[in-house]
């Protein structure tokens, strides 16, 4: 996984439509179902942008999880050589069966909502299928803010791909900014956040 | 997937078509980014200049290595990737307006051209070694794949605070030392939740660090000033850093941005100036760091790391990247020595041979080129390196003793070989012995006639002789022949004489021979002189010729019974002859005065034959010179007031016949 350290322009919601719907046909022609009673999350498929299997697997589709039913906190951060590392928890608050993306745009958010350094855009990535209650965790990391001191608290947030919405987690406490990476490249230059995929 | 209820087969290509639109829509290409900025840089390969900051981008040319470029901006392209060096990737590149001094208006008919940023150094930067810092950020790592492409060291976080332990440490610094790269740790400091407790941080730190040689010096990580003031964080720096080197014996570095340092550490000089001299600065998106603390107290900076987002193989995502100073880790690796010792450890070889030691430099995680030298040598020997600076664990010393010029003598000498590198200096003593095989060299005897003496039957004469050899010499001996008789060995006042006096009976013939042995035994062959003998020849000698008044006069204890004597000044005697030494007998007296005494036409001494009393016979003068040859001895009264007399009572002359 590459993910530019750069703010970039989105695509337009027109392609992105395009590739939810295929991400869909993905999970539904390509996808598999989890048998009742197992994994409250399963993956469904990998349709990674480098990857051409010749056989896909076949599930029934599931709606994508809305951002309602997602409950998303920071659990810690901890500190790495000029960055910070966030556990982060996404629960799946709502009544039935979702799937998300198993890579989202991460954000780095203050606590006046505004975004203080937007990751990438992420590539298409595997469909995980979360059941009610069924809970996923990251690692976000962000490093290089240079900008203005924030309003507390500092959390993350993640926009779902397909433009299916943003869901903003909680942070550990009402005032924290350990979250908050230094500033190392100076004025002007830019920030990075990125994350890792949701793994149950 | 095995759990998978039933599958079908699509075409091939239907899946890779829908991934690759997929991809496509997933990756939108961004827009650049600039910085106003200016830096000269150097290629650290043939670089491509494109028209825009895509490798899919007209390419404008290729510049060659070393060239030098200037950039004015940094933009965010499509992701590159290149052996360059190293292996290096990323997505950021540079705006270049020059090349090597030109305007690229002028070279490409454009204002700028791109190029990938990881291709360049500083200008006139020295080498480096490649290396990254993780955690647990980074998941599993393929340490072999990350060597592979060029990186030599991983800096690890293995703590934070006081009881967080990154779960990646262990396996990250097995997995690193398994493939062979140089790893240590930092400590994440946590001013902010210790304020008054960074020994506690200090001693978790140590307590799960697992310092064994070979490690780099570890690292403190300072980027959370927490509450604390100026003066409380550098004291709590001070604490923390001290408690680890009294823990570990390492001065271990700090992990510092300049602008953290400036801002809360008031940009000290104190750690710099009291031991703590690696730097490991973060500085990202410059072309060179900028170092606090009066560039580290002029020390410079020791780590760099300049990129929060690198790219390489065998990790997924980003990942920092970061740069040793230097071309040589030993300075900066915990329990970094070696050790030197000879082979063989004595050794015997004659003089004029030559030995040959076998070095082996054991280094325990030192890899500095080490200087060898070596002392003790003997007189005339010299020394031969395979190799030095050695930057291998084995060398060979080749010591060439000497016959010829100023040979070396024979003896036992103690050698100290001497190792020095990275600061440390290690020796290793083997002993040589030089054998002597040759004998002394050993002067034929030269015969003396001595003075003062006194005539008689005979008179005294002093064989003389000369021996050399390396080793020393530890004794002499001489033989002494008379009339072509036997050769009878005579006994020498001690081990060290080189002459003997003898009396000489006139009318004989003498030889001498002498010898020496050396401090190896090595006696030298008989080395005879020629024969010799005196010859007398009375003050009425035909040889003799005088000049001025002269009178003779009988005299019963003269030689002969009779002598000539002169009391004017100027008059004068000459004895011709032919001879190696010549010697005049007079008598000394009250009534005696003073001659001039020249030797072949040269005044040599002015003598005095006054003395209270009279003695007959005397040898009052006498010359030598060693080989025989025709020569004139010539006395002049000086008329001395009151006793101008002077005596010819006899010449002697020493012959070799």
């Amino acid at each position: 996984m590459k993910t530019p350290a750069v703010h970039r322009s989105p695509p337009s919601r027109r392609v992105w439509l395009v590739a939810v719907v295929l991400a869909g046909l993905a999970a539904g022609a390509c996808g598999t179902q989890g048998a009742p009673g197992t994994s409250p999350v399963t993956p469904v498929a990998t349709a990674g942008s480098n990857s051409e299997p010749s056989e896909v697997l076949i599930a029934s589709p599931l709606a994508a999880c809305h951002t309602a039913d997602l409950a998303v906190r920071v659990v810690s951060w901890e500190g790495a050589a000029g960055s910070r590392i966030g556990s982060v928890e996404l629960v799946n608050s709502g009544a039935g069966r979702c799937t998300v993306f198993a890579l989202a745009q991460p954000q780095l958010l203050d606590g006046a909502g505004s975004t203080l350094i937007e990751g990438a855009h992420p590539p298409l990535s595997e469909v995980l299928v979360i059941a009610p209650g069924g809970t996923l965790s990251t690692l976000v990391q962000a490093s290089n803010y240079c900008g203005p001191e924030p309003v507390p608290p500092v959390t993350v947030a993640f926009v779902l791909p397909g433009g299916l919405g943003r869901v903003v987690a909680t942070p550990p406490s009402s005032a924290d900014t350990y979250g908050l990476p230094p500033c190392i490249g100076g004025a002007g230059t830019p920030g990075n956040i990125e994350m890792q995929p949701w793994a149950p | 997937m095995s759990a998978i209820p039933w599958r079908i087969s699509l075409r091939p290509g239907l899946c890779g078509a829908l991934a690759l639109l997929l991809a496509v829509a997933g990756t939108p290409l961004g827009a650049p980014v600039t910085r106003a900025a200016s830096q000269d840089l150097a290629a650290n390969c043939g670089v491509t200049l494109r028209m825009l900051p895509s490798t899919s981008s007209t390419a404008v040319t290729i510049v060659p290595v070393g060239s030098v470029i200037t950039w004015t901006s940094i933009a965010s392209g499509a992701p590159w990737s290149a052996t360059c060096g190293s292996l290096v990737a990323g997505s950021t590149w540079y705006g270049i307006s020059a090349v090597n001094g030109q305007d690229v208006a002028s070279l490409y008919g454009v204002p700028l051209v791109y190029a990938a940023s990881g291709l360049f150094r500083p200008v006139d930067a020295p080498a480096f070694i490649e290396g990254v810092d993780v955690s647990r950020w980074q998941g599993a790592i393929d340490f072999f794949s990350l060597q592979s492409a060029g990186k030599r060291f991983v800096i690890a976080k293995a703590t934070e605070g006081i009881g967080f332990l990154d779960p990646m440490y262990l396996s990250n610094r097995v997995g690193a030392s398994g493939a062979g790269m140089a790893i240590t740790a930092y400590h994440f400091a946590r001013p902010d939740l210790n304020p008054t407790n960074p020994q506690g941080e200090a001693d978790w730190f140590v307590d799960n660090l697992g310092l064994v040689p070979g490690m780099l010096a570890p690292a403190l990580d300072l980027e959370v000033p927490g509450s604390l003031d100026t003066a409380g964080l550098q004291a709590w720096v001070k604490v923390w850093l001290d408690r680890v080197y009294e823990r570990t014996g390492i001065r271990p570095m700090i992990y510092v941005s300049p602008s953290f340092w400036k801002k809360y550490l008031a940009d000290t000089t104190m750690f710099a100036d009291q031991g703590y001299a690696i730097l490991w600065v973060a500085h990202w998106f410059v072309a060179g760091p900028t170092v606090p603390a009066n560039n580290w107290s002029n020390r410079g900076w020791t780590f760099w790391q300049y990129s929060n987002c690198g790219s390489v193989p065998g990790i997924i995502g980003c990942v920092d990247l970061d740069r040793y100073n230097g071309t040589d880790l030993t300075p900066v690796t915990y329990g970094a020595d070696f050790a030197v010792s000879a082979s063989p450890l004595t050794a015997t070889v004659p003089s004029g041979s030559s030995i040959t030691y076998d070095l082996s430099l054991v280094r325990t995680f030192f890899t500095t080129p080490i200087d060898l030298g070596v002392t003790g040598l003997p007189a005339g020997a010299t020394a031969t390196w395979s190799v030095s600076p050695a930057t291998d664990s084995s060398a060979t010393l080749t010591v060439s003793t000497s016959l010829t010029g100023a040979p070396t003598p024979g003896g036992t000498y103690p050698l100290t070989i001497t190792a020095i590198g990275g600061g440390l200096t290690r020796t290793a003593t083997t002993t040589l012995t030089v054998t002597d095989d040759l004998p002394p060299v050993v002067t034929a005897p030269v015969y003396r006639l001595v003075h003062p003496s006194k005539l008689t039957a005979s008179i005294p004469v002093q064989a003389v002789w000369s021996a050399a050899d390396t080793s020393g010499i530890s004794g002499h001996g001489v033989q002494r022949q008379v009339g072509g008789g036997p050769w009878e060995e005579l006994t020498l006042p001690s081990a060290s004489s080189t002459s003997v006096i003898e009396s000489f009976s006139f009318g004989s013939v003498y030889s001498y021979a002498a010898r020496a042995t050396d401090g190896f035994g090595n006696a030298s062959d008989w080395v005879p002189g020629t024969s010799a003998a005196v010859v007398l020849a009375e003050q009425t000698s035909s040889s003799i010729a005088y000049s001025g008044a002269w009178k003779s006069g009988a005299n019963v204890y003269a030689s002969g019974s009779s002598l000539k004597y002169a009391t004017r000044s100027n008059a004068s005697a000459t004895y011709s002859f032919t001879g190696a030494g010549v010697a005049w007998v007079a008598y000394r007296g009250p009534n005696r005065g003073s001659a001039r005494v020249y030797v072949d036409g040269v005044y040599k001494k002015t003598v005095s034959l006054y003395a209270s009393t009279y003695a007959a016979k005397q040898i009052v003068f006498a010359f030598n010179w060693g080989s025989s040859g025709a020569h004139k001895i010539k006395v002049v009264a000086v008329g001395t007031r009151g006793h101008p007399r002077i005596d010819v009572d006899a010449f002697i002359r020493l012959s070799l016949p």
